[in-house]
């Protein structure tokens, strides 16, 4: 389940029990209009999302650290490759910048892959029989194993 | 047509063009006659060397072009197979070339002229003119757009030339033009290239061709040229491989009641587009309908439009106002687009091989998309286009496959307020709504009360199980549940089947820490089943009398509550 998801379920659960102790329900039904956007934590400031959390129920000391996830760039690259952003949408707060993965690496020199290049930028180091070894096999020798 | 060369002088390619041309007189002409399309079929050419691979080797041997069955249809070729195989419009290509070769009064001049002659624009479009029974002129016209810059601009300009491209002195729509284009060329690439594959680029040899294609191009560009290039946008397929496609008059013929006719088409201004007609319709049912939530029990109530079965007693007595499932509303949306005026078709969308949800989907001329009020996927979106637009929240429930100029996002921008009567609401107004209300103050903290509540949305959530377990502990480390600290432990009930056989139900026992004890000093707990998530409530000492029994068992010795354990008696 997403923290969203989460957060979406508490408030209705909110809701369900004011309206069965009959108490007024309309800020749960606000925030519940507000969680549909599962962009809405890119559209408001920090106060405001702080607002919204402490209504929804979560404790002051998980606020900072849940409202992070919530605003997080792996969450935003979610919603952008999901289209579910729109970067020209002028009500998106928060906001990423956005890679194109071919301008990456464009400026990068590839050098020609010649045998003698090869050679010059790797270290080869023979391989050395241990005088352990030496001695072993020497010992096998002998005694003919 | 198999062309067998004795064997390889050269390469295949030539090897066998230089067998053509040196066929005697009467395989030659079968072979022309052969090379000529008709109807039903256009031939390939096939070229094999008597050292291929073959699966009748014990057939005769038979050199040039290879005849398949006697004048008793017995089979007599002998299934060449293996070698490279080019397009006709690869051999063709390199028979042009070889043109210079040969004086142009010899034999092999005169029979690859005649060759080319069998597969050249003029044979294309007698080809195609017969198979779909077009106008010939149509086509010359066609012809004449992609091989003239000044008719190809006119005619990107169709608006104010059409006498120009009028067909024996009538005027004719744009779309009978780019609906024979896109079937010559179809749709581009990933990479926005045109596809060889297609008739006109492999079957035949077309002097010229890439310059046809690039102004092509230029009119797939400029022009909305998709209802003719993408088959998901006539919902040819659907949007998944076993997706099940219903059209208009594919189901038996039933009537949308008056009531909900008159609801949605009494305001509806006179003026709108047909796309604007169809957001409207679509904006107007979401806020006439609610979901049945009844669907969520559906294998316990057997109702029947909990399935895509058809029923023309249940569509005929749908009223506004009435709760309905995605079947009903993918069935009366269509309905009511098929109803309308112009050039606007709309189709069922069943989903899967087991038919579980339904969308519907509409094209026009300018558009295709897919309507989904009612999602399943409530990972995505835990809230419906039917709930969205009661509540004037943007809806999420269109999907576009095709719209270049963004025409269905201006039609909704402009039909959607009409409907609620107000602009939908973004979450900056939202939040200034917010902070108006001042928050309830002195609320009780009925544990039990509260935790039916979440225990009633998880069910409507259909979260059960191990996801249920671990939501509960993830909601009660929030205030959810006030300043309580609900202790929890984990319980498995013996079960026997009707074979005998045992197995274990899982339930989480609850307890509130300082609640105070009753006059028999057990307190009260709560047990709930993660499969259904009934809620029970009972006292510790039951709870011990079925641990003592066996009935129930602890989980982990990780998880108990201490107090209520088979070895501890009052």
């Amino acid at each position: 389940m997403t923290q969203l998801s989460e957060l979406r379920l508490i408030n209705d659960s909110n809701i369900l029990y004011l309206k069965k102790i009959n108490r007024n329900y309309k800020r749960n039904e606000i925030v519940k209009n507000i969680l549909d956007d599962e962009t809405c934590f890119f559209k408001m400031n920090k106060n405001d999302a702080y607002i919204i959390l402490q209504d929804i129920g979560i404790l002051s000391e998980q606020i900072d650290k849940i409202y992070q996830k919530l605003i997080s760039s792996d969450e935003f690259y979610r919603l952008f490759k999901s289209k579910k952003i729109d970067l020209n949408d002028k009500d998106i707060l928060i906001q990423y910048p956005i890679y194109d993965t071919d301008d990456l690496f464009k400026n990068k020199k590839v050098d020609k892959y010649n045998d003698e290049s090869i050679q010059n930028t790797m270290e080869l180091i023979p391989y050395k029989e241990s005088f352990i070894k030496k001695v072993l096999n020497k010992l096998k020798e002998i005694f003919k194993i | 047509m198999n062309i067998i060369s004795p064997k390889e002088e050269i390469n295949r390619m030539v090897d066998g063009i230089h067998t053509i041309l040196s066929l005697p007189e009467e395989q030659y002409n079968l072979l022309i006659q052969k090379m000529i399309p008709s109807d039903k079929t256009i031939e390939s050419l096939r070229f094999y060397y008597l050292t291929d691979s073959c699966e009748v080797p014990t057939n005769p041997i038979q050199l040039g072009l290879e005849q398949e069955h006697d004048e008793n249809q017995r089979y007599i070729g002998r299934s060449y197979y293996g070698g490279k195989n080019f397009s006709t419009h690869e051999i063709l290509e390199y028979c042009q070339s070889m043109l210079n070769n040969y004086s142009t009064n010899s034999l092999e001049y005169s029979r690859i002229s005649e060759i080319l002659h069998t597969r050249d624009l003029t044979s294309f479009k007698s080809s195609y003119s017969s198979e779909k029974n077009i106008n010939p002129m149509l086509l010359d016209k066609i012809f004449e757009i992609l091989s003239s810059d000044d008719m190809l601009s006119r005619f990107l300009d169709y608006s104010n030339n059409t006498e120009i491209f009028a067909i024996d002195g009538k005027k004719i729509p744009i779309s009978n033009y780019l609906e024979h284009l896109g079937k010559f060329f179809g749709n581009k690439d990933k990479d926005g290239n045109l596809s060889n594959s297609n008739r006109i680029s492999s079957d035949f040899f077309i002097q010229d061709l890439e310059e046809l294609k690039k102004r092509y191009l230029q009119i797939f560009d400029a022009i909305n040229i998709d209802r003719y290039v993408n088959p998901s946008y006539t919902f040819s397929c659907g949007p998944n491989i076993t997706d099940n496609i219903v059209r208009d008059g594919e189901e038996p013929h039933w009537e949308i009641t008056p009531e909900i006719h008159e609801t949605i088409f009494a305001d509806m201004p006179q003026d709108l587009s047909l796309e604007e007609q169809a957001m409207y319709i679509y904006c107007k049912m979401c806020t006439i309908f609610s979901y049945d939530e009844g669907y969520m029990y559906r294998d316990k109530l057997r109702k029947v439009n909990y399935e895509s079965t058809f029923s023309k007693e249940h569509l005929e007595g749908l009223k506004p106002g009435d709760k309905i499932t995605c079947y009903d509303f993918s069935r009366i949306y269509a309905k009511l687009i098929n109803g309308l005026d112009g050039d606007i078709t709309a189709v069922m969308i069943l989903e899967g091989g087991n038919e579980g949800h339904a969308l519907a989907g509409f094209y026009t001329e300018n558009v295709s998309a897919i309507v989904e009020a009612i999602n399943v996927a409530s990972d995505k979106d835990s809230t419906n286009d039917l709930m969205k637009a009661k509540n004037g929240i943007s809806l999420k429930g269109i999907k576009t496959i095709s719209d270049r100029l963004g025409i269905i996002e201006q039609a909704i921008d402009k039909v959607y307020p009409q409907i609620l009567g107000k602009q939908p609401k973004s979450i900056k107004e939202y939040i200034q709504e917010l902070k108006k209300i001042h928050q309830e103050q002195d609320v009780p903290n009925d544990v039990f009360l509260k935790l039916q509540s979440l225990l009633e949305v998880m069910k409507a959530n259909n979260i059960s199980g191990n996801e249920f377990a671990q939501t509960l502990w993830g909601v009660s480390k929030t205030k959810y549940f006030g300043d309580t600290k609900l202790e929890r432990a984990y319980l498995g009930e013996l079960q026997k089947d009707e074979n005998g056989s045992e197995g274990y139900k899982r339930h989480i026992l609850l307890r509130q820490p300082k609640q105070e004890k009753s006059q028999n000093f057990s307190r009260e707990v709560y047990l709930i089943d993660t499969d259904t998530l009934d809620l029970k409530t009972c006292y510790e000492e039951d709870i011990i009398a079925r641990l003592n029994s066996g009935e129930l068992i602890y989980e982990s010795e990780k998880y108990k509550l201490p107090g209520i354990d088979k070895e501890v008696e009052e």
